[in-house]
């Protein structure tokens, strides 16, 4: 619920594609053309101005002008802002290019209204904190859950508890051989340099619930010596479901450790996720306020790479079935930009008439955790997802985001088992 | 007003209780448009079954609730605000396409689908719907048909209102009717079009789609001035050769655009234009020949072709992005859309420009070059209360420019609240008065979206409107005389069509001069007494043609209140007529778009003699020889229909114009 009194301020700072503005400048910029509707997928589901991106920020504008006593409208208030999806399609399809996702993240903050589950939260906070803890945990929920656990609370029927509704879904979405990256690295005798060429900072989903992501991430990196910086927060979780405070410590600490590496020259950081690195990119407006930590986050900005920026090695042409193959853009925080073409050349070089030219999808691949949420649309958007891949008859489907393919295949094994859908970096492997 | 508590439940009944909303949010979020006014309705009612809308209607006529139609709301005229407070409809949920039929060309759909998702399902299909206004991607077809936006192309495939077959259309009583441009009687149709919502609610559509152009072509010419640019589209639409696009850009908006964009416009040349044709290949180069031979004749600088898709599209993005451009330089934008006759583009243009130096605001000039339609885009911060009259100020300074230069205020935008003042300095208070007789008889208790169109205390505003021409004088006196008398009135031209030898009959035959021959704007001004085979003879002797039909026995204003003439829709722009209370009626210009108050076209088009004398008709003229349809067979002695029926008795209370459809027995 909304807490009575919210405390939203006029001056935070919000950063988008026109730069960072404050608060009340960047929502005050919405001329209300309505361009970003159809792009809205919450809305889409919903067709109601207050759930399209417009309604938000008119709905921020007037709470921050004090026309709309958050007290009063508690309910539909929540609704409206928990089941925005922070997927960014509507800055894309802005004229004006306004941060939605942003100012909603923002009135989230306000609202003490983190949406994320109690126990989800107190482990990603984990992850930040002590990342051995966090580590253990892991292995030890995972062993738990190979030794029936989760499947005697769901015949407890303590699954369906909105608390406890999250282990089903982490249940779901995670691959049931996966390996973590760190057991697969010591499998096949991966070392991480001690005088690197490079900086690999591998995504949570890559380290825990996929590994391969990890490892055919640094296939990229081949010819260089890489360190690979396991258990690494940079704060992204707590930027946009816990505290400014707490994210603001991880990304200095990572910054700290990025120039530390990089004493002798600036080393390129590379990551394999989408909300990650986009993320990364936007570090200097997080340290907006500290004008020398901001000169060192542009640094890193700058140095900060995906995996489209490197060239991908094939070991052979495929021969896949027609119509096999198309791309999922879905983002979370920031628009993905040029990065959707250039992954989408990438595909296109190598499966040539394999890849399905299509408009994406209308309805975006909750990611970053969204789905953990349990708010709104995040399970129909998938759904919508799914249905679009079964109407082309499509084999296959490469996301730009590891937690997008996590999300998505799991839809997919449990509506339409013909497709997968997987990280881009899996191009390289045989199909 | 407030809603009653009974009148809540009721709504709730119909539509469920969780599609009818009344929180603090849920008003606030639906008072809006794109424009600036913001006015709160008292309750949002959103409608998921298209079949619960006439039952709504009923209740809220009942009820005497006004009502506001809405779906994307994307309009800039403030035609969404709930000015008089009541019930927002939200038809944004009735997305359905019902039917593509290609055999016969139309696709049927719900109110609120989105012209763009048309487009989409269309594309694999091989067709498209032609009207394309610059927000189809998030605008609906009803919303677009409302407004009468058009977009680009309408300069060859017709305006919204041409492309729309048929549509079945509530009254604000509740009643449903289904409306088409070719049944007996008025178009009201036509009418309907354009008319913000302020006459009822689209139930259904049935719109024309075509077969998608095999190849289309891409050109940009850059021109020394905007007059040469101008006189190039003048003479191509003059030649018959009619692009599917222009677009224009002044020097300041081409630079403006291009240091945004980057899309490879010349940044010195004083005007700039888009030009795409289609169709078939062999005739895209041939019209190309054609089209660069006008530019290089009217003094062109630059004359390129988009070689490949991505040429095409990079010229494009530099049009597109106008707004995006204007758009980040300050909070807000105010888009005008006023239209002149084409030929006075150069001129107005350039007395819109001092109007935006005097005051001192910022603001791009793009137009659609083909038909007069121009967009001031002027940025500003609605924060700031001072800039925010000022822009207000500049707006209705262009607004009574393009009036001046005989245009009209509103193209393709609407009027809503936002342009209702400057309505009185378009129209007179004859024309005013008609327009608020035809909202009358649709709308007696005035429900449908209250508030709009006519500016309020017009009586006091509006100038009057007398006769210049002696015969018209003539004529309007006796109308006068009559009306103080009682004394009924049978309209007649040269008596080709009704045949009467009532005493009462008052013929047109003394309004028989062909008044101008524009060979600028190609349009000519004709009285209605002209006989149709004289007024051809005529524009031959002067080397131009109409789309007129040759085997029409009789006046131009019989075949026009007979509904005779199949290609009125398209050819027709402006209309005078003598009310029967003597009142003389303008409507419309030398105009190709006017999206200003009811077409009064429309509405005389197949009225016969019924709702007024027509005294006087503007219509598109030609350089080359025209295909015309033969006349149609007439339709004098059809039933009238309730919408006739109430559109007489607000016009003509007294039923003193006797006509064939409301008389039995005048032929005497």
């Amino acid at each position: 619920m909304v807490k009575k009194k919210v405390c939203i301020s006029p001056v935070w700072l919000v950063d988008g594609p026109a730069g960072p503005r404050t608060l009340k400048n960047s929502v005050d910029y919405c001329t209300r053309c309505n361009a970003c509707v159809q792009s809205c997928p919450s809305y889409l589901l919903r067709r109601e101005e207050a759930f399209s991106p417009r309604g938000r920020n008119q709905l921020i504008r007037l709470l921050l002008e004090r026309k709309i006593k958050p007290q009063d409208n508690a309910v539909l208030l929540n609704q409206v802002f928990s089941s925005c999806l922070l997927c960014t399609r509507c800055t894309a399809a802005c004229a004006g290019a306004l941060p939605v996702a942003q100012h909603v993240l923002a009135l989230r903050r306000a609202t003490d209204k983190h949406m994320l589950p109690a126990g989800v939260k107190s482990l990603l906070r984990l992850y930040g904190t002590h990342p051995a803890l966090f580590d253990a945990i892991v292995r030890l929920l995972r062993l738990l859950g190979k030794a029936g656990l989760l499947r005697l609370l769901c015949l407890l029927g303590l699954c369906r508890l909105p608390a406890l509704r999250w282990i089903k879904h982490a249940d779901d979405i995670l691959p049931k051989n996966g390996k973590t990256l760190q057991h697969l690295l010591k499998k096949q005798h991966i070392l991480s340099a001690a005088e690197p060429e490079a900086l690999y900072l591998p995504s949570l989903e890559a380290q825990y619930a996929d590994g391969q992501i990890g490892l055919l991430t640094l296939r990229l990196l081949a010819d260089k010596k890489t360190q690979i910086w396991l258990g690494q927060a940079c704060g992204l979780f707590e930027y946009a479901y816990g505290e400014q405070s707490l994210c603001l410590l991880q990304a200095k600490r990572l910054l700290t450790r990025w120039e530390s590496a990089s004493k002798r020259r600036s080393l390129p950081l590379l990551t394999d996720s989408l909300e990650v690195y986009l993320f990364l990119k936007h570090y200097p407006v997080l340290f907006a306020s500290l004008p020398g930590w901001r000169k060192r986050a542009e640094k890193l900005a700058a140095r900060v790479k995906y995996v489209t920026d490197y060239s991908f090695t094939f070991s052979s042409k495929k021969e896949l079935p027609a119509r096999s193959t198309a791309l999922d853009a879905s983002s979370w925080l920031y628009p993905p930009g040029p990065l959707t073409e250039r992954a989408r050349k990438i595909i296109k070089t190598h499966l040539g008439k394999n890849f399905v030219e299509c408009e994406y999808s209308r309805f975006v691949v909750a990611v970053g955790g969204s789905a953990f949420t349990g708010s709104g649309p995040e399970q129909q958007t998938t759904f919508e997802n799914v249905k679009d891949v079964a109407r082309r008859q499509l084999r296959q489907v490469f996301c730009l985001s590891g937690w997008a393919a996590l999300e998505l295949d799991a839809a997919l094994r449990r509506h339409y088992p013909q497709a997968r859908a997987r990280h881009i970096v899996y191009l390289q492997t045989e199909p | 007003m407030t809603l009653s508590a009974r009148a809540l439940k009721r709504l709730q009944h119909i539509l469920g209780p969780e599609n009818v909303c009344t929180d603090d949010i849920s008003l606030a979020l639906n008072g809006y448009d794109c424009s600036l006014s913001i006015h709160r309705p008292e309750a949002v009612v959103t409608v998921r079954d298209v079949s619960l809308l006439e039952p709504l209607l009923g209740l809220l006529a009942r009820e005497k609730i006004p009502f506001i139609p809405r779906a994307a709301a994307t309009n800039h005229a403030g035609s969404c605000a709930a000015v008089k407070g009541g019930v927002v409809i939200n038809i944004n949920p009735l997305y359905t396409i019902y039917r593509i039929d290609t055999a016969r060309q139309f696709a049927e759909t719900a109110p609120g689908t989105v012209t763009g998702d048309l487009q989409e399902a269309l594309a694999p299909l091989g067709f498209f719907y032609a009207p394309d206004p610059a927000s189809e991607k998030v605008s609906t077809l009803s919303g677009n048909l409302a407004q009468n936006a058009s977009g680009a192309r309408c300069l060859k495939y017709g305006n919204t209102s041409d492309n729309t077959l048929s549509i079945e259309f509530i009254t604000p009583q509740g009643q449903t009717l289904l409306l088409r441009h070719d049944a007996p009687g008025p178009d009201w149709l036509g009418l309907v079009a354009g008319s913000e919502g302020t006459l009822g609610l689209i139930k259904r559509m049935q719109v024309k789609i075509l077969p998608k152009p095999k190849h289309i072509k891409t050109f940009l010419a850059t021109f020394p001035s905007l007059a040469c640019s101008v006189q190039t589209v003048t003479d191509l639409v003059a030649q018959g050769l009619i692009p599917r696009c222009v677009e224009a850009m002044d020097h300041i908006t081409t630079q403006a655009v291009e240091n945004f964009a980057h899309a490879g416009y010349p940044t010195d040349a004083q005007a700039l234009l888009i030009i795409e044709l289609d169709g078939e290949l062999k005739q895209i180069q041939q019209d190309a020949q054609t089209l660069q031979t006008l530019c290089r004749a009217n003094g062109c600088q630059t004359f390129t072709s988009a070689r490949t898709e991505a040429e095409r599209e990079k010229l494009w993005r530099g049009r597109r992005a106008a707004y995006s451009a204007m758009a980040a330089l300050a909070p807000n934008v105010a888009v005008g859309d006023g239209t002149v006759p084409r030929s006075q583009l150069p001129a107005a243009l350039e007395q819109v420009r001092s109007i935006i130096e005097k005051n001192g605001v910022t603001a791009s000039l793009l137009f659609h070059a083909g038909d007069g339609n121009f967009h001031p885009q002027i940025v500003f911060d609605a924060r700031q209360p001072q800039q925010t009259r000022r822009v207000h100020q500049t707006l209705q300074e262009i607004l009574k420019t393009c009036v001046d230069f005989g245009g009209t205020v509103s193209g393709e935008h609407g009027i809503g609240v936002e342009k209702r003042a400057v309505m009185a300095y378009q129209y007179s208070k004859e024309t005013l008065r008609f327009f608020q007789k035809i909202k009358n008889a649709f709308d007696p208790g005035h429900l449908a979206n209250p508030g709009k169109i006519i500016p309020i205390g017009f009586e006091d505003k509006a100038s009057s409107c007398t006769p210049t021409d002696p015969s018209t004088l003539a004529l309007a006196q006796e109308i006068k005389k009559r009306f103080v008398q009682k004394t009924p009135t049978v309209v007649t031209g040269t008596n080709t069509q009704l045949k009467t030898s009532s005493a009462q009959a008052l013929s047109s035959v003394s309004l028989n001069r062909i008044l101008e021959i524009d060979k600028t704007n190609y349009m000519a001004v004709v009285q209605a007494g002209v006989t149709v085979r004289a007024l051809n003879a005529a524009l031959h002797a002067q080397n131009v043609y109409a789309r007129l039909p040759d085997n029409y026995e009789g006046t131009l204003g019989g075949l026009i209140a007979a509904k005779a003439w199949p290609d009125f829709t398209s050819q027709l722009s402006a209309i005078e007529f003598i009310a029967p209370n003597g009142d003389l009626v303008r409507y419309g210009g030398k105009l190709m778009k006017n999206a200003a108050g009811y077409n009064l076209c429309r509405l005389m088009t197949g009225s016969a003699g019924a709702l007024g004398f027509i005294t006087q008709l503007t219509f598109k003229i030609y350089a080359t020889a025209q295909q015309s349809a033969g006349a149609l067979q007439h339709f004098l002695h059809a039933a009238p229909d309730p919408l006739f029926c109430a559109v007489k008795k607000e016009a003509d209370p007294d039923g003193l114009f006797l006509s064939s459809v409301f008389q039995e027995g005048i032929h005497g």
